[in-house]
């Protein structure tokens, strides 16, 4: 049976891998709903616009 | 029998709700209504995986905590593919059925197909330095999955390249159906092949995953699969709020030159 040291041998790889997964997985998100707020903020601008003129 | 008439009943329930969801003013109020309990739900789930994949699941005898990683690498690598799935259904629909959504859906999907795709290559090469001795292998499931990558990579360079979304939507519909053809590749790499990769361990005949092991791998499928649905209906909602910018933008400049 292998110790919980053992088992925790390659730590570095785990770490690296739940880091990379976690800055991608964020950035992705952040990027999807700031898109979709700028989006939203322009149409309103422009729906403003057209309401003056 | 029985089942049958219940598929048959929730068939013609999906087909309705896609019917009702063609209006794109329908789909904005729809998606509005349900993201809320749809993030919550993603939130919840994700948290409660991170939970059993790092404090309760036990170390395999094998790989020791490296297992960690496939709680990450199976749901990356699977929705990679089922992403793709989903873009060749709505690519035909988009083709055949004009379905004013099937595009939009396509293309909404591109970056987050394209990004799981990167991590599942990304975790399986962290994965396979300790255990295979090597990060990458000219392996036929890994190739497949690259392609996989340049085929997510190739679509979003149609639509950027091309100005016009109907003419942009038709290449990419094109490309993506007859990209599908990779799914079932990638699929049957590990059967077909002599492969580095592991066959299927989730198959009809039977489970060959213990549940302490299993348990937190399909929370955290669940997780991401939920992640992917959130992130998918807002992109869809950013890109019909950008066509009706364009759209906008478009009446002015006419008005303009009048």
């Amino acid at each position: 049976m292998m110790s919980d040291l053992e088992a925790w041998k390659h730590a570095d790889f785990i770490y690296a891998c739940y880091v990379v997964v976690g800055f991608f997985i964020t950035a992705l998100t952040l990027w999807i709903f700031r898109d979709e707020r700028k989006q939203n903020q322009l149409l309103d601008e422009l729906k403003a616009q057209d309401g003056k003129n | 029998m029985e089942n049958t008439q219940t598929a048959t009943g929730l068939l013609s329930k999906l087909n309705a709700l896609i019917e009702y969801l063609a209006n794109p003013t329908r789909f904005m109020r729809f998606s509005q209504k349900i993201l809320p309990w749809l993030i919550a739900a993603t939130a919840i789930v994700l948290v409660y995986g991170f939970y059993l994949a790092w404090f309760k699941a036990p170390f395999d005898y094998q790989q020791g905590h490296t297992v960690k990683i496939m709680f990450i690498h199976v749901p990356m690598a699977s929705l990679g593919m089922m992403i793709y799935a989903l873009i060749a259904t709505a690519s035909i629909g988009s083709l055949i059925w004009r379905h004013p959504l099937a595009d939009v859906a396509a293309k909404a999907a591109l970056p987050i197909g394209a990004v799981f795709t990167f991590l599942a290559l990304v975790t399986g090469a962290l994965w396979g330095k300790p255990m295979w001795g090597t990060y990458w292998v000219w392996d036929a499931r890994l190739t497949s999955m690259l392609i996989l990558l340049f085929l997510y990579l190739g679509l979003m360079a149609i639509w950027e390249a091309i100005e016009d979304h109907s003419r942009a939507g038709r290449a990419a519909a094109i490309l993506g159906i007859v990209g599908a053809i990779n799914l079932p590749i990638i699929k049957f790499s590990v059967v077909w092949w002599n492969s580095l990769h592991q066959p299927a361990s989730i198959k009809p005949s039977g489970i060959t995953i213990h549940s302490d092991i299993l348990t937190p791998l399909l929370v955290m499928w669940l997780g991401f699969t939920l992640l992917f649905i959130v992130l998918h209906l807002k992109a869809m909602r950013a890109e019909i709020l950008r066509r009706k910018v364009e759209a906008m933008q478009m009446r002015r400049v006419e008005r303009a030159n009048r």
